[in-house]
C-alpha cells in the first residue's frame, strides 16, 4: 500500500531530518511507525500525503508517486497530521459537512461517522469547547468520514483518557481486521502499538533502525530466547545447569531465567531437573515487551 | 461543467464563514457610508439643495462614491481578507485542505470566487443602501430633491460594476500575499500602510494611475468629472487596467499556490 524508497529530506541545507529512509506498509496491515521526538516522524508523515516534496527518494501509495500527486488520490487516503485541523467555531458535525463537501459525498455518513468515534452526543457544540481528546476523536472521524483505503494517522491516541484510548484501539482494529483497510500511525504509546500493530518501522534521527514484527524485532536483539523455569530450590537447580546454557535467578527468587535458541534444549532442562529430584511447576518463556525493545535499539538515547 | 464542480467549494466558504464577523463585517460595508452621507444630508440639508431643474442623486451619489473610494472601501476589503484566511490560520487547516480531492489550485480559485462574491454582494447592498438612506433623506427635507422615481438606475448599475471591478486587484493582491505568507497581520497591516500612502499619491504623482490601491479613486475622480481617463470600447482605463492587473495576480498566485508545500 505505501513504498517508501531512500527517502531524503531536509529543511536546512546539509541538515538532513530523514536520511535514506526505506520501508514497506502491506495492504491491509496496522503499521506502527516509532521515534523519539524530532526523529522526523511528521515529516515522514508528509512526505507520505504528497504534502512537500522529498530531495531525493519516492513515496509510492497504491503505485502513485507522492511527489505531485494527483488531488484524486485523496479519495483514498484519510488523514490526522499532528493536532486535528479544526473550524473551531463550527460544530463538529459542520466540520465533517465541510470535509463531506470537499469529498463529494453525501451527508448521510456524518451521522454514522459520529456515531463510530462516539461524538454523537456532542455533534451540535462547537469544536473550540471540545476536550483535547474529542478535538483528538473529531480529526479521526474527519480522516474516516469518506472510507478511505488507506488511513494515516500521527499521534492518535494523543490527549485520550484510558477508556478513551481502549475505544478508539477497538475502532482501529475493527477497520484494519473486519473491514479489512490499511491503517498507518505513529504513536509514542509502545504498549499500545505492540497490541494493535503487525509490523513496525522505528526511526531516530532520521534513519531507519528497524523495519519488521515485533517478534523479528524480538529475535533479531536478542538472538536467543529467555524462559523462565519455576520451581523448587531454584539457586541449588541453576548449579545443575551445564555451561552452555546461560542461567540467572529471577528476581522474585522463585525461578531462575535460562537464555536458549533451541526449544528441544528446554525439554532436555527439564528432565534433566526432575531426574535430579527437583520439582518443575512451570516452563514460561519471557518476551522482552516493545518498551524495552525499543530502549535496547535506540541504545538508551 | 466546471461551474458545478467548484460548487461545493464555494458552499465550503460560505459555512466557514458561519457565526463569524464577516457577514456582520458585509452589512457594514454596505450600510455604513451612506448612512454617514444620509446623516450629513440631513443636518446640512440647506447646504445640498439642487439648483432648479437639476437631479439631486447626482451629487448624493458621487459623495458616496468618493468617500468610499478613497479609503473606506480599500481598508474593508483589505480587512474583507484578513477575515476570510484568517480561519484557515488559526485552525491550521490548509493541511486538512490539502489531502481532500479538491486540489490546491480550485480550493484557491473557490476561496477567491467567493470573496469577489462577497465584493460585489456588499456593493449592491451598498447602491440599494444609497437609494434607501437618500430617499429618508428626501422624506425629511422634500427640498433635497431625492425622490424615488429620479433614482439613476442605469448609472448606479455602470458604477457598481465598474467600482467592482477596479476593487478587484487590491483584494486579489491581498489574497495572494495572505495566502503565500500565510499570515494575516502582516498583509493587512502592509495593505493599509499602501492604501494611505496611495492617497498622498494620487494628489499629484504622474505614475499613481498605475498603483492597484488606487484604481477605485481614480474611477471615483473620473465618474464625477474630476479627471479624464481614456476609454477603449466604452470601458475607461482604469477598469481595463485593473481586469489584467487582477487576472495577472490571480494566475501568479494560482501557480505559486499549487507548488505550496506544508512544512
Amino acid at each position: 500500500m505505501i513504498t517508501v524508497q531512500s527517502l531524503t529530506y531536509s529543511y536546512t541545507k546539509g541538515q538532513h531530518v530523514l536520511e535514506d529512509l526505506s520501508f514497506h506498509v502491506p495492504k491491509g496491515s496496522l503499521f506502527g511507525f516509532l521515534g523519539a521526538n524530532g526523529s522526523g516522524k511528521t515529516t515522514t508523515i508528509r512526505l507520505i500525503l504528497g504534502l512537500c516534496p522529498p530531495k531525493s527518494g519516492h513515496v509510492l501509495v497504491k503505485g502513485v508517486q507522492m511527489d505531485s500527486p494527483s488531488s484524486t488520490i485523496y479519495k483514498e487516503i484519510g488523514a490526522m497530521i499532528e493536532q486535528p485541523s479544526l473550524y473551531g467555531h463550527l460544530t463538529g458535525e459542520e466540520n465533517l459537512q465541510l470535509n463531506a463537501l470537499y469529498h463529494g459525498i453525501g451527508k448521510e455518513s456524518i451521522d454514522k461517522t459520529l456515531s463510530l468515534v462516539g461524538l454523537k452526543h456532542v455533534a451540535k457544540k462547537r469544536a473550540a469547547a471540545y476536550s483535547l481528546g474529542m478535538k483528538q476523536r473529531l480529526g479521526l472521524a474527519l480522516s474516516l468520514l469518506h472510507n478511505p483505503e488507506l488511513i494515516v494517522l500521527d499521534e492518535p491516541l494523543n490527549g485520550l483518557d484510558p477508556k478513551g484510548i481502549a475505544e478508539i484501539r477497538e475502532l482501529l482494529l475493527l477497520l484494519v481486521k473486519k473491514e479489512g483497510r490499511t491503517l498507518f500511525m505513529s504513536s509514542h504509546l509502545l504498549g499500545e502499538v505492540e497490541s494493535t500493530c503487525d509490523a513496525i518501522c522505528v526511526i531516530d534521527n532520521g534513519k531507519k533502525l528497524f523495519s519488521g514484527s515485533i517478534d523479528e524485532l524480538r529475535r533479531g536483539l536478542t538472538g536467543q530466547a529467555t524462559w523462565r523455569i519455576e520451581c523448587d530450590r531454584p539457586e541449588y537447580a541453576m548449579t545443575l545447569m551445564d555451561a552452555t546454557v546461560e542461567a540467572a535467578l529471577a528476581p522474585t527468587g522463585d525461578a531462575f531465567l535460562v537464555q536458549t535458541t533451541d526449544k528441544k534444549r528446554i525439554a532436555e532442562l527439564n528432565k534433566q531437573l526432575v531426574q535430579s529430584g527437583i520439582g518443575v511447576y512451570t516452563l514460561t518463556p519471557v518476551e522482552r515487551n516493545l518498551e524495552e525493545l525499543y530502549i535496547k535499539l535506540t541504545n538508551g538515547n | 461543467m466546471e461551474t458545478n464542480r467548484n460548487q461545493p467549494i464555494i458552499l465550503a466558504e460560505w459555512m466557514k464563514s458561519r457565526r463569524t464577523f464577516t457577514p456582520w463585517f458585509l452589512v457594514a460595508g454596505s450600510v455604513l457610508v451612506p448612512i454617514v452621507c444620509c446623516l450629513i444630508y440631513i443636518n446640512r440639508w440647506s447646504y445640498f439643495i439642487p439648483e432648479t431643474g437639476i437631479n439631486g442623486w447626482s451629487a448624493y451619489l458621487q459623495m458616496n462614491v468618493n468617500l468610499s473610494a478613497a479609503l473606506m472601501l480599500p481598508v474593508w476589503i483589505i480587512l474583507l481578507v484578513a477575515l476570510n484566511i484568517h480561519p484557515e490560520q488559526k485552525g491550521n487547516t490548509w493541511k486538512r485542505l490539502f489531502v481532500t480531492p479538491v486540489g490546491k489550485g480550485r480550493l484557491f480559485i473557490g476561496k477567491l470566487v467567493y470573496l469577489s462574491l462577497e465584493v460585489v454582494v456588499t456593493l449592491i447592498g451598498f447602491f440599494l443602501a444609497i437609494g434607501l438612506t437618500g430617499m429618508i433623506a428626501h422624506a425629511i427635507h422634500p427640498n433635497l430633491a431625492l425622490p424615488a422615481k429620479n433614482i439613476p438606475l442605469f448609472h448606479m448599475l455602470l458604477t457598481t460594476i465598474g467600482l467592482t471591478i477596479c476593487l478587484l486587484p487590491m483584494m486579489t493582491l491581498q489574497y495572494v500575499f495572505s495566502l503565500l505568507t500565510n499570515n494575516v497581520l502582516v498583509p493587512a497591516s502592509i495593505g493599509i500602510f499602501v492604501v494611505i500612502v496611495s492617497m498622498v499619491l494620487v494628489q499629484g504623482w504622474t505614475y499613481a494611475v498605475y498603483d492597484p490601491y488606487a484604481f477605485p479613486v481614480f474611477y471615483a475622480w473620473n465618474d464625477c468629472g474630476k479627471t479624464t481617463l481614456p476609454h477603449w470600447l466604452g470601458i475607461s482605463s482604469v477598469e481595463w487596467m485593473s481586469m489584467a492587473v487582477c487576472l495577472l495576480v490571480a494566475w501568479g498566485g494560482w501557480w505559486k499556490f499549487r507548488r505550496i508545500s506544508i512544512k
